[in-house]
């Protein structure tokens, strides 16, 4: 494999006495994807937060090209080129779309100045599929254009790791196509991308690797095949939902 | 990073190194007009001193000291989401300090306005270390202890006058008829440097993440914003605006007492100025100002009736007219007169207004 663009190890978390996320290690190449899968609770959108910095781990450690940085918080890692998505969408509901989005390009990775920024904005709407709703106020905009504001907003700030949290939930089929093209041109283009998501032939068609975690544990990671068909996993989602 | 985040794919998707790029409109049609009427207004307060009569420039002079005021208070509110009710810490540290800059130090006393306010601003920004620990009403409530404290330790002070206070000397160089033209053009000139700067403020970077961080600072830091230097910096400027509101009240009044300088009526009045006005508008609490004045002058005197009054009116507006005087001339003339948003031109006709905060 690849250097990794990258690398987590033995990352723990717990909220009190739950152990949410407990020893996860995995790695990620630039232009590589690695989907995550795993039931409700499992601890997905934790690991998430612990990857992006929104969160302080108890143990283990993240490196990003190379660099520690573990104790960096959400503002650095940001900047220094970790995007994320929420599955929550957080718009800020009293600007713009454009204004949103342009917070991203103008705060982000790149920190960009004048018109650069405003390209990245514009760029960053027309991917996430806002075009004509840029003037809108962020919260007029239903669920799944907060969505598509959380994917364009993570876009500019021009990420060399992209963080996705189901953000294909709701979407029609085209949509979900369009989206797949979109995570496969990004791959193409460099970006690392760690990919949460329940919709799975989503995850099928554009994941190089497939990771599964339930009580916070990685039970499965690797070919995302082998570990869809591993009983690991299917133990997992046993009674809970169909993969 | 930059070097590192410059070397790799654009995955905004933008074409790197194209031409012009989208357009963006930063200003309103026909935003020259509002600008021309600022200018206008602004020469025609400046010639106030030549035209009017000596009571009317002191009341002026009052009415400068509160969209000074108001301004400020909506920087904090509107627009950085720190709702206050201490601002009055910095209103009357900048009494005293100017008293003791110009009384007790020599310092030419508008030289001292200038230093007033920044000091105040220093000040502030050193409270903001404490304050910011807290949030929501909490912050609230802390600034005012914070403006208790400053009182507390005022009345200390013997040279200031204790906690009966003083009066300023310093200016009684001046003829009472030239202090007064010359308070009130000093007046002016804080208001127009607090608008200005305000305006200015709010359309920068700066202002972009300080409303980012207004309306969810989780999010906002997830994107870069560096939130609490972006509040920090607001409350800075706030800290300014109050501090030379302050020393203009001195200026004005020339007498100075701890329980009336840092009352939290100061706090009581910037509120209703700018519900009243509009929160979160440019516009709103020079309008919020003009009302307070004037409702002021005509029914100070009517004591206790005045201040039930002025309560029930807030109340009224804010359930009539949430968005304030601001907010109706908004919704009627689809105009917002000094926007600090971003417009993307080429989807205009389809914008319902990117009216921003
Ligand atoms: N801030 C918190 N405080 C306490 N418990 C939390 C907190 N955040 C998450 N949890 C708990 O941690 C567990 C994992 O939550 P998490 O959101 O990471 O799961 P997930 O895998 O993303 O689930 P989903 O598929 O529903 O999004 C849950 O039991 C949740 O209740
Ligand atoms: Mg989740």
């Amino acid at each position: 494999m690849s250097e990794s663009l990258l690398s987590v190890a033995n990352l723990r978390k717990s909220f009190g006495a739950l152990l949410v996320v407990d020893d996860v290690t995995f790695d990620v190449a630039g232009g590589e994807v690695l989907g995550v899968m795993g039931p409700n609770g499992a601890g997905k959108t934790t690991m998430l937060n612990l990857v992006s910095g929104a969160l302080a781990p108890d143990g283990g450690r993240v490196v990003l090209a190379g660099k520690d940085v573990t104790r960096v918080g959400v503002v650095g890692r940001c900047r220094r080129g970790i995007g994320r998505t929420h599955q929550v969408p957080r718009p800020f509901e009293r600007m713009s779309v454009f204004e949103n989005i342009l917070v991203g390009a103008t705060n982000g990775g790149g920190t960009h100045r004048g018109r650069e920024r405003y390209r990245l904005a514009n760029g960053a709407i027309e991917r996430a599929g806002l075009s004509g709703k840029a003037n809108r106020l962020a919260g007029s905009l239903p669920l799944l254009d907060r969505k598509r504001l959380e994917l364009a907003r993570a876009l500019a700030t021009a990420p060399e790791i992209l963080l996705l949290d189901e953000i294909a939930g709701g979407l029609t089929e085209p949509e979900v196509q369009k989206l797949v093209e979109l995570v496969l041109e990004l791959r193409a283009s460099g970006l690392g991308i760690v990919w949460i998501e329940h919709v799975v032939h989503a995850l099928m068609a554009t994941v190089d690797r497939l990771m599964a975690l339930t009580y916070g544990r990685v039970i499965a990671q690797g070919d995302p095949q082998e570990v869809m068909e591993s009983e690991e996993l299917q133990h997992a989602y046993l009674g809970t939902v169909a993969p | 990073m930059s070097a590192h985040a410059a070397a790799t794919p654009d995955p905004a998707g933008a074409p790197a190194g194209s031409g012009s790029g989208p357009r963006v409109r930063r200003s309103a049609r026909f935003g020259w007009i509002s600008f021309v009427i600022f200018a206008v207004v602004v020469a025609l307060m400046a010639l106030v001193p030549v035209t009017e009569s000596v009571g009317n420039i002191n009341n002026l002079t009052q009415l400068l000291i509160l969209i000074v005021m108001g301004v400020t208070w909506n920087l904090l509110a509107g627009y950085a989401g720190l709702v206050s009710i201490g601002l009055q810490a910095f209103i009357g540290l900048g009494g005293y300090i100017l008293l003791d800059l110009a009384d007790n130090n020599a310092v030419q006393p508008f030289v001292a306005l200038a230093l007033t306010a920044l000091l105040c601003g220093v000040v502030a920004l050193v409270s903001s270390f404490v304050v910011f620990r807290l949030r929501g009403g909490y912050f609230a409530i802390g600034t005012w202890v914070v403006a208790e404290v400053f009182s507390l330790i005022t009345q200390q002070i013997n040279s200031l006058g204790g906690g009966s206070g003083t009066s300023l000397d310093a200016l009684s160089y001046l003829e009472p008829i030239t202090r007064l033209k010359d308070v009130y053009w000093a007046a002016l000139i804080c208001a127009v440097i607090t608008l200005v700067g305000v305006y200015w403020l709010l359309r920068s970077r700066t202002g972009l993440a300080l409303t980012a961080t207004r309306d969810d600072e989780d999010g906002a830091r997830s994107l870069g914003v560096r939130s609490t230097l972006t509040r920090r910096i607001a409350y800075t400027v706030a800290g300014i605006g109050c501090g030379a509101a302050g020393g203009l009240l001195l200026m004005s009044n020339l007498d100075i007492v701890p329980s009336s300088a840092y009352s939290v009526n100061l706090s009581a009045y910037m509120i209703f100025i700018v519900l009243i006005g509009g929160l979160g508008t440019i516009e709103g609490p020079v309008i919020g100002a003009v009302v307070f004045w004037y409702i002021q002058l005509e029914f100070a005197s009517d004591g206790a009736y005045y201040l039930i009054a002025l309560g029930a009116l807030a109340v009224l507006m804010t359930l009539v007219l949430p968005g304030g005087i601001a907010g109706l001339i908004r919704r009627v003339t689809h105009v917002d007169p000094f926007p600090v948003g971003y417009t993307l031109a080429s989807e205009e006709p389809t914008s319902g207004g990117a009216e921003g905060p």
